[in-house]
C-alpha cells in the first residue's frame, strides 16, 4: 500500500517571477471568472480529447491522457475549485502545467472554459486575496490582479494536485474498499 | 570563475566503479606464478583513474589510498616487486573497500577511516619490501590539478647491472611542453634513428573534453629504443626538453635480470619477475576490456527516445486511417505510409534494444564470487562461462544478480562435494559449475549446472511429508524437486538435514516470477543439478490481453492469465462470508468483481452473464468478471507515478494503436484485495 509521506515543497519552482518585474500570464474562462497561470508553467494547450478513467481516483481527476508518450492526469477545473459542471463545448480545452515537486517533474493537465489572452503583470498589480473569495476555493488563488479591466485570479497550480490531497484520497477510498 | 565541479561527480562515480570493474577483472585473471605485464598495466591504469578523479574533486581518502595501491603496483610494473597470491588478495581487497568507500562518499555518508587505514598499512608494507633508495630522481612530481603520478622506484642502475641492449625512458612532460614550442613527435623521429622505437602513450590524465585545454600536454610516454644505443645519445634528445619534462632513462634489458631484493619478502613464495622485454602488442593504452565504440546515454535520454518513437508509431497509424482509397495520388500515398510504418516499427525495435545490456555485466562478477566462497569453503571450484554477449533489459539484469548469486552460492555450498569426497566418488577434485545464457523464443533462458552430489530425492520427500505438503504417494521427480522452492519446506533447519539449498530458494523464484520469469530443477543423484531460468527480454513490453468492463478497456498480462472461460451458473457459488467462488479444476477459485473495485459501470451482473478470466499469481488464482475479451497484443508499459500517483490495483498503463490509454490491471496487489475482502 502506498502512502506519500513527502511535503510538497511549493519554493522549488521552476520559473518564478523575478521580484519587481512584471511577467506573462496565461489567462482563461472559467464560469464567467477570468483565471490566470504563469505563462511558464504552461507546456502546451490542446483541445479536450477524450480521457481514461482512472478507478478509485477523487471525482475532479477526470482521468488519464496521453502526452506525447507519457501519461498525464487530467483535472476537471470547475470541479476542483468546486464549480458547477458544465458540458463540454469546442472550445472547451485542456491546458498541460508543469509543477516542480518533491519527486521531481511532473506534469498535468486542467480543463478549463476557454482560454483568452497572454497578459502582462507587475508584481504591483498583484494583491492579496480577501478571505472570503467569490465562491472560489480561496486556497487555490495566490492573489488578484486588475489587468485590462478584468479582474484576474492567479491560479495556485501547486496546490491543485497536492501529495497532502493524493494522499488523503488514498485512505479514504481504501476505507471504503475495507467496509 | 570558478568551476563549480559537482557537475562532474556523477561521471566521476561512474568511471570509478567502471574502473573498479576492470581492475577486478583483471585481478582475477592474474596468477600468482604468470605474472601479466598487461594485466597489471590494466590494474595500475584504473588505479590511476580512480586517484587521478579523487585528487580532483578532493576526496582526499581515496586519492591518498589510491596513492599508495599505485606505488605498490608501480613496483609490480616496474618489475621491482613480483606477483604473488598476498598481494593479489590485498588487491582484490582494496577494490571492495575502495568500491565501498566510493559508495558512502556518494551518498555523502562519513568514510570509516579504519579499515582504509589498516589496508593502506598493509600495502605499504608489501610495497616497503623494496623500496629503493631515494636517487633524486625519484620525487613523485606533481602535475596541475592535484593528480598527483607516482615514480617508478628510483634508478634501476642501483640495483641491476648495466647490460646493453636498449634503453627504458619513461617521459613525462609537464603541461606547458607545447607552449615551449616542444615537439614531442620530433623527438620520438630522433629517437627512432637511434634504434627501433616502442612507444607506448599513457593517457591517464587525459581530462574531460570539456576541460580540455588545447595549448597544454596531458599525455606521458613511455618509450623503448631498442639497440646498441649510447646513453648520452639519448639523454641529448632529451637535453632540450630536460626543465619541461621529467624523464628517467634506465637500461631495458637490466629489468628483466634483476636480482630479487634481499630484504625478506611477507609470506609468498619466489615467484619470477615481470618480463618486461616481453613483446608489447599494443602502443596505444588499451581502456579496460572490450567496451570499445561505446558511449554512455543515460536512461532517462532513451526512455524520452522511447517515448517520442511510440508517438510516431500512433500518428503513423492515424496517417494511415485517414489514407483509405481512390485517386491514383491516395494509392501512391498509401504505399508511403506503409513504407514508414515498416520504418516506423523498426526504429521501435532499435530504441528498445538500447536498453539492452550483454547478461556479460552481471556474469562478469560472478568469478569473484565464486573464489571466494570456494576458498571460504574449503572446495575447489571452477567457474565456466557462456553466451555473455546476449542482450537483457538493463532493469532485469539489474534485478537477477542477487538470484545468481543465491543459486551459485547454494551449489557451491550444497551441491559441490569436498576435494576428498570428491576423489572418493571418482571425480576430479575440482567441481565444475557451468553459467551459460541464450536465446530461447523471444525470452532468455540462464542455465546454471555443477557436477556435485544432486539432490537427495527421499530426504525431500520425507520433509515434505511430515511437514504435510504432501500426501500422495505417486509424485514425480520433477514435482519432488519442485518442493525445494516450497516456503514452508525452506524455513528452518534443514539446510544441513536436508542436501541443502534451502534456505532461501522460495525467494529466489518470488524474485524470478516477479520479474514475469520462472525457474526450474532438474537433477542426478551424484551427478549434479541444473536450474534453467527463464526471463522475459524486457520489463518495458509485454504481451497483454485487452478485456473489455462496461465501455472501458483493461489489460491483463498474458503471462498471468491461466484460462478464459464462460461459467456455467451451477459453478458458481456463494461462500459463507467470502463472497463469490467458481468451481474451476476442483478448486474452489474466489471471484473479484472489478465494477465494485473500480465502480465500472460492467454490464454483467451475475459472472455467469460474462466472462471469467483466472489469473493467478503466487500459486494463488482469482477469478475477474469481465463482458468481453478482445485480442492480445504486445504492450509498452508506462508509468502512473511519473505524473500521478500508484492507484491501487493497477501496475500501468499502455498506449494503444488510436492513442488512447489503457490500464494494465496489478494481478498481484488485485489478488491481496481479494484476500483481504474474503477476510473482512
Amino acid at each position: 500500500m502506498q502512502t506519500h509521506t513527502e511535503e510538497r515543497t511549493t519554493t522549488a519552482e521552476p520559473a518564478t517571477a523575478t521580484p519587481g518585474k512584471s511577467s506573462q500570464y496565461l489567462t482563461f474562462v472559467l464560469a464567467d471568472e477570468h483565471y490566470a497561470v504563469e505563462i511558464l508553467r504552461v507546456r502546451e494547450i490542446r483541445g479536450w480529447s477524450p480521457v481514461t478513467r482512472l478507478p478509485q481516483s477523487p471525482a475532479f481527476l477526470l482521468g488519464v491522457l496521453n502526452l506525447r508518450g507519457s501519461i498525464v492526469p487530467i483535472i476537471d477545473l470547475r470541479v476542483r475549485l468546486s464549480l458547477e459542471s458544465v458540458a463540454y463545448t469546442s472550445v472547451t480545452v485542456t491546458i498541460v502545467l508543469a509543477v516542480e515537486s518533491s519527486r521531481g517533474k511532473r506534469n498535468f493537465g486542467i480543463v478549463v472554459d476557454g482560454v483568452s489572452d497572454v497578459l502582462e503583470v507587475s508584481p504591483s498589480d498583484i494583491q492579496v486575496p480577501p478571505e472570503i473569495g467569490k465562491g472560489v476555493n480561496p486556497e487555490f488563488i495566490t492573489g488578484l490582479a486588475a489587468v485590462a479591466d478584468k479582474m484576474l485570479m492567479l491560479l495556485d497550480i501547486d496546490q491543485l494536485l497536492n501529495e497532502k490531497e493524493l494522499s488523503a484520497v488514498v485512505e479514504r477510498s481504501e476505507a471504503a474498499v475495507g467496509s | 570563475m570558478s568551476l563549480d565541479l559537482t557537475q562532474f561527480h556523477v561521471t566521476f562515480f561512474e568511471e570509478s566503479f567502471e574502473a573498479l570493474d576492470g581492475m577486478e577483472f583483471a585481478l582475477l585473471r592474474l596468477s600468482a606464478g604468470e605474472p601479466d605485464a598487461e594485466l597489471i598495466h590494466t590494474i595500475f591504469r584504473a588505479a590511476h583513474c580512480i586517484k587521478g578523479g579523487a585528487a580532483i574533486f578532493g576526496f582526499a581518502e581515496i586519492a591518498s589510498f589510491t596513492h599508495t595501491l599505485e606505488t605498490y603496483l608501480d613496483a609490480l610494473r616496474g618489475g621491482y616487486l613480483i606477483v604473488n597470491q598476498l598481494g593479489i588478495d590485498l588487491l582484490l581487497k582494496s577494490v571492495d573497500l575502495l568500491r565501498s568507500t566510493l559508495t558512502s562518499v556518494r551518498q555523502g555518508n562519513t568514510v570509516d577511516q579504519h579499515p582504509v587505514a589498516a589496508l593502506q598499512s598493509d600495502l605499504e608494507r608489501l610495497s616497503q619490501v623494496v623500496d629503493p633508495p631515494d636517487s633524486g630522481v625519484g620525487e613523485p612530481v606533481h602535475y596541475g590539478a592535484g593528480a598527483v603520478v607516482a615514480r617508478p622506484g628510483g634508478d634501476v642502475a642501483r640495483h641491476a647491472k648495466l647490460l646493453p641492449g636498449g634503453w627504458h625512458i619513461d617521459f613525462k612532460p609537464h603541461r606547458t611542453l607545447l607552449q615551449q614550442g616542444n615537439e614531442p613527435l620530433c623527438m620520438f623521429g630522433e629517437l627512432q634513428r637511434l634504434g627501433a622505437l616502442q612507444p607506448r602513450v599513457d593517457i591517464g590524465n587525459l581530462p574531460l573534453l570539456n576541460l580540455m585545454n588545447p595549448e597544454l600536454c596531458y599525455l606521458a610516454w613511455d618509450l623503448r629504443v631498442h639497440g646498441e644505443v649510447v646513453r648520452a645519445d639519448v639523454e641529448e634528445i632529451f637535453e632540450w626538453v630536460a626543465d619541461d619534462c621529467e624523464v628517467l632513462i634506465r637500461a631495458l634489458a637490466s629489468v628483466a635480470e634483476l636480482p630479487l631484493p634481499n630484504q625478506p619478502v611477507p609470506a609468498l613464495c619466489p615467484e619470477r619477475a615481470i618480463d618486461l622485454t616481453a613483446p608489447q602488442q599494443t602502443n596505444i593504452t588499451q581502456i579496460w576490456y572490450g567496451e570499445s565504440g561505446s558511449i554512455r546515454v543515460s536512461i532517462e535520454k532513451i526512455d524520452e527516445l522511447i517515448n517520442r518513437v511510440g508517438e510516431l508509431v500512433i500518428t503513423q497509424s492515424m496517417l494511415h486511417e485517414l489514407g483509405g482509397s481512390g485517386t491514383p495520388e491516395v494509392s501512391r500515398l498509401q504505399i508511403g505510409l506503409e513504407r514508414l510504418e515498416r520504418n516506423t516499427r523498426e526504429l521501435q525495435e532499435s530504441v528498445m534494444r538500447m536498453r539492452m545490456l550483454p547478461v556479460n555485466t552481471v556474469f562478469s562478477r560472478l568469478p569473484r564470487v565464486v573464489r571466494d566462497l570456494g576458498r571460504k569453503m574449503d572446495k575447489q571450484v571452477e567457474l565456466t562461462l557462456s553466451g555473455g554477449q546476449t542482450e537483457l533489459d538493463k532493469n532485469v539484469l539489474e534485478k537477477i544478480g542477487d538470484p545468481l548469486v543465491h543459486l551459485l552460492r547454494n551449489a557451491i555450498d550444497h551441491g559441490i562435494e569436498k576435494p576428498s569426497m570428491r576423489r572418493q566418488l571418482g571425480k576430479l577434485e575440482t567441481g565444475h559449475l557451468r553459467l551459460a545464457a541464450a536465446y530461447k523464443g523471444g525470452r532468455i533462458n540462464i542455465r546454471l549446472s555443477d557436477d556435485g552430489a544432486g539432490l537427495d530425492r527421499e530426504k525431500i520427500l520425507a520433509r515434505a511429508r511430515s511437514d504435510g505438503l504432501v500426501q500422495n504417494e505417486e509424485i514425480s521427480d520433477a514435482a519432488i524437486y519442485d518442493l525445494i522452492f516450497h516456503p514452508g519446506l525452506s524455513t528452518a533447519e534443514q539446510t544441513t538435514e536436508l542436501s541443502g539449498r534451502g534456505v532461501g530458494m522460495d525467494v529466489v523464484r518470488k524474485n524470478i516470477r516477479a520479474l514475469g520469469g520462472s525457474v526450474e530443477v532438474s537433477s542426478e543423484r551424484g551427478r549434479g543439478t541444473t536450474f534453467s531460468i527463464v526471463l522475459p527480454l524486457t520489463l518495458a513490453i509485454m504481451d497483454g490481453q485487452s478485456v473489455v468492463l462496461g465501455d472501458e478497456n483493461y489489460i491483463i498480462p498474458l503471462v498471468s492469465i491461466v484460462e478464459s472461460l464462460q461459467p456455467r451458473a451451477g459453478l458458481v457459488g456463494h461462500g459463507s462470508n467470502c463472497g463469490e467462488l467458481l468451481l474451476f479444476r476442483d478448486e474452489y477459485v474466489p471471484i473479484l468483481r472489478l465494477d465494485e473495485l473500480f465502480g465500472t459501470r460492467i454490464q454483467s451482473r451475475s459472472p455467469s452473464d460474462g466472462l471469467i478470466v483466472i489469473v493467478e499469481s503466487d500459486e494463488r488464482r482469482i477469478g475477474i468478471v469481465v463482458d468481453d475479451l478482445l485480442g492480445q497484443q504486445q504492450i509498452v508499459l508506462k508509468s502512473l507515478e511519473e505524473n500521478y500517483r500508484k492507484v491501487k490495483g493497477i501496475s500501468g498503463a499502455t498506449i494503444l494503436g488510436g492513442g488512447s490509454v489503457a490500464l494494465i490491471l496489478d494481478v498481484p496487489e488485485l489478488m491481496r484485495i481479494a484476500q483481504e475482502r474474503g477476510a473482512a
